[in-house]
Order: structure tokens, then sequence, then C-alpha cells
């Protein structure tokens, strides 16, 4: 019994050491990133992107939200499982409440880009968007349900100089590390469980997904002249499935993290000019800033105006 | 801190099980976690599946079609949503409407429930909508390319009946079977009467100023 102890505790120290390894490795990774730049590139413009394309979606707020709208609210409590869903926008039905819904959220939307009460703004935009989802689910798509996580994210973060200055590793600089790193995980999520799911599609196998696409509903063009390009077709196919089941690993190399940002920049490029989901395209561009290094962020903010490097602290 | 730390820590791995979870809710590990994770999900919306085009991407064009009826069950006008093309300057604003034709057109009952209740609000002199739905057929890469195909040329070539609806709630019974019975000369006495219980079983879609 004695000898069987003895010969197990290099082991129990092994283990011990393995799991301090892991301990110490997963607090610096979540608690002591310091994201201070690509957070003042990503928040800014993430909330620029969100506030267009909700302007745009207020001018179709009756239509949607609207007690006359498409969803009347007696069918959407029958039709819609409605038990823990909840929306302002139906304990306040009314017109007025329903401008002052989107009024409030497109104004916390530009105090979360300016950064003032960033986490306050966040955690408004958030509860605000989650209300107008479940106002509607009919007319939510990828766009917003990427949204949710990142405004979620936010509420986390807050861009603090002062701290950084001091090198404090106080409450506020862990919760927004975890925040920043939250958000990066949840891009890697994003991408692997797409590329998965299109591993199940038969179309995809056979290399003709993007000739679908290039017809589809959404397609901004018809380009015929795309048919007598069929292997470009298929490697485009192919391509898009390596690169999104292969992003959540390639990205942390720091080799082929430049490829992978550059293969995604031009992907979702494409998909914005061919397909009519620009703000899609647009939100998944910006979220590649939390991807960037301190210095590239900081590069890119320099072209930006002088606005967004100075006045996004907060 | 170190305990703040420590809490945080739980935190976070609680939320990714959330996130990692949330798109494959049907697995195992996804019904184990449901009892904690289905209300969390419907609350925050953290339940999302990721599968943009996928697993086919079956975008096939679609659209909602409907017949406005009259009291005697005649074609008042017909119309189709989403429009065709880009009508707006900013496309955004198409791209939410096929989002919502797209919905109802993968959900029948809801097309029949919730779509129907709003042509008949919005359509004051409906009796009643005859519903549809149709689709275009994605064209052949290969029949593009000989030429005898164009993209530019898309029908909505598929059209599936969804269902009648009647508008007025206040429409009796015995007068929906009577209309029944004028409209049905072709119909067996079956399936007459399995019309009739699906037209009756919709029967109470109404305006809301109906009353």
């Amino acid at each position: 019994m004695r000898d069987r102890w003895q010969g197990a505790r290099p082991q129990f120290k092994f283990l011990k050491s393995v799991g301090m390894d892991f301990l110490r490795a997963w607090e610096k990774f979540f608690f002591e990133a310091d994201a201070r730049e690509q957070l003042r590139l990503f928040r800014p413009l993430f909330a620029s992107v969100l506030f267009v394309a909700y302007v745009l979606r207020a001018m179709d707020s009756e239509f949607y939200y609207g007690l006359n709208g498409v969803m009347d609210l007696e069918k959407l409590a029958e039709n819609f499982p409605a038990e823990y869903r909840w929306s302002f926008l139906i304990w306040f039905p009314s017109a007025v409440a329903l401008w002052i819904h989107t009024g409030v959220f497109l104004i916390s939307l530009i105090t979360l880009g300016l950064g003032k009460f960033p986490r306050l703004s966040a955690a408004v935009a958030y509860l605000l968007h989650v209300s107008f989802m479940h106002r509607n689910m009919a007319v939510v798509y990828g766009f917003d349900t990427i949204s949710v996580f990142f405004l979620f994210y936010l509420i986390f973060i807050k861009i603090d100089e002062e701290a950084a200055r001091k090198k404090s590793s106080d409450w506020s600089s862990i919760l927004t590390s975890a925040g920043f790193r939250m958000c990066q995980i949840q891009v890697c999520v994003i991408y692997a469980f797409s590329g998965w799911e299109k591993l199940k599609g038969v179309i995809w196998w056979r290399g003709e997904a993007l000739w679908t696409i290039f017809n589809s509903q959404f397609a901004r063009f018809r380009w015929d002249q795309v048919s007598h390009l069929p292997l470009l077709i298929t490697v485009l196919t192919y391509g898009t499935l390596l690169w999104e089941i292969y992003f959540p690993v390639c990205i942390w190399s720091k080799k082929m993290r430049p490829y992978v940002l550059l293969g995604g920049v031009l992907m979702h490029l494409g998909i914005g000019f061919i397909v009519i989901i620009p703000f899609f395209s647009a939100l998944m561009i910006t979220s590649y800033a939390v991807f960037l290094t301190p210095a590239e962020a900081r590069a890119v903010l320099r072209r930006f105006p002088r606005y967004f490097s100075s006045n996004t602290q907060g | 801190m170190r305990q703040k730390r420590a809490v945080l820590s739980v935190v976070l791995l609680f939320m990714l099980a959330l996130i990692t979870i949330g798109p494959n809710q049907n697995s195992y590990h996804g019904q184990l976690f449901s009892p904690v994770f289905s209300p969390l999900f419907a609350v925050t919306e953290f339940g999302s599946t990721w599968s943009f085009f996928a697993p086919d991407p079956s975008t096939l064009p679609v659209r909602l079609e409907w017949e406005i009826l009259d009291e005697r069950g005649e074609v008042v006008r017909d119309g189709y949503f989403p429009a065709t093309g880009f009508p707006y300057f900013f496309n955004e604003r198409q791209t939410r409407r096929i989002a919502l034709a797209r919905f109802f057109y993968f959900a029948d009952d809801k097309h029949l429930n919730v779509w129907s209740n709003w042509l008949c609000r919005s359509n004051p002199d409906a009796k009643g909508i005859r519903l549809w739905k149709s689709n275009a057929l994605t064209p052949d890469l290969y029949r593009v390319q000989r030429g005898e195909q164009s993209l530019s040329d898309i029908r909505f070539e598929e059209r599936q009946s969804v269902g009648n609806v009647f508008c007025d709630p206040v429409m009796k019974l015995d007068q929906a079977a009577e209309r029944l019975i004028n409209n049905a000369n072709q119909t067996s006495a079956a399936e007459l009467e399995s019309n009739l219980q699906l037209s009756v079983a919709q029967t109470p879609h109404g305006r809301r100023d109906a009353s």
C-alpha cells in the first residue's frame, strides 16, 4: 500500500503542476489581455454598423413591430412559445412606446460608439435589442443574432487608460479582458459551427454551393457568366468550407493570423458585394478588430479621423 | 481579488458552455443541460444556431401569394410578398422583407395564423383569404452554361396552396358551410367534410376592428 502511494506521488505532482500551469494560462488568457487598442477600434466601428442598420430598420418599425403591423400581439402569444421570452414592446405596445424604444436604442448605440457610459450604454442597447427580437422573431436574421453576443460582452468592457498607465490589475481591467476574450471566442464559435453545418450539405460537398448563392433571392446581380467558370465556383465553395472550419484554430497562430484575417475580409467583401447583406459583412469584418495586435490596431486607428483615435476611450 | 477571479472563472466556464451548447441544443449534452439552459436561451437569445447557407444553401427565391375574396368567395384582387427585385434605395429594407417571407414560407401554420391575420387587417374589405406560397427553381449550372437558361428569367414555377381563411370572426358556421357546398361541385363528400372542418378551425382570424 505504501509503495503504491509513493509511486503515485510523482504523478500527483505532475498533475498538480499541469493544473497550476493550466490555471496560470487561463488567468493570463482571460484576465490579463491588453486589449485597449483593439477595443478602441472595435467598439465604435461595431456601434456605427449597428446604428446605420437599425436606423434603416426603424423606417419599417410600424410594419414589423407596430400594433397594426404584421405580428399581431394576440397571434404572437398564440403562435410563438412565449415562456421566458420578454419584450418591452409586448408590455407597452403603443406607437409612442415603439418610437421611444427605437430612439433610446439608437441613442444607446451612439453613446456606446463614443465611449460615453460604455457599460451602461451596452447594457441598454443589449436589452432593447433583445426586446425588438422577441417582439417579432420572423424578421430576425444573422446580423441580429450575432449583435446580441457582442452587445452583451461589451457590457463588461471599459477602456480605462488610467488603470493601464498604472499597470494595475483592478476588477474593471479584468472584466474588460474577459469581455475581449469572449468576443474573440464568439467569432471562433460562429465560424466553427457554420463550417461544420456546411459539411452536412450535399451541395457543399459537390462544390456547387456558391452557384446556388449566386442565384439566391438575396443575390444582388445575375451573373450568367459565372456558369462558364465552374472550377472557380468549386474552388470558392471548398475554400469557404476550409476557411470557416479552420478559422478557430488558425487564428491563434501568429504566422497564419494575417492570412486568415485577409481571407475573411475578402470573403465577406465578396458576400457583401454579391448578396444583399452588406451589414452582416460589415459586422463580421468589424469583429476582426479583436484579433489584431495592439500595434496593428493602433496603425488602423491612425488612418481614421482623429476623433476615433482620441475620443473613444471610456 | 483571488476570490473574484475564481467566481469570474466559473461564470466564464458557464458562458463558454452556453455559447457552445446553444448552436447544438439537440445533442445529448444539449438535452442534458436543457432544463437550465433553455430558459436562459429564451431570455437572453444566446441559443442561436450558426448555419449561414447551410447545410444546403437552399436559397431558392420564395414568395407568399394571396387572393382576397369577397362574400361570394370570388377573387377581388391578389398580391404577393416580397416585391420583386430591390425596390428600396437601401437594400437592407428588402433583406428583412425577404427574411420575413422565408420565415412564413417554411412555417405553414404561422403563415396561416399570423400572415393571414395581417392580410385581413390590412384589407378591410376582405371576407376571406386564399393563401399560396411559391418558389423559383435554381437554374441548372450546366444549362446556363450552354445558354439554354438565364439567371435573369427567374419564374416562380412551383406553387402550393397553404389554405383558406375567413377574415370575418362573426361569420356563421352555416354560412361557411353553405358557401363551401356551393363551391364544391367537383369535390367528394369526404373532402368536403375535411375542408369544412379545416375552415371552421381557421374561422377565428379576425380584424382587430372587426367587432
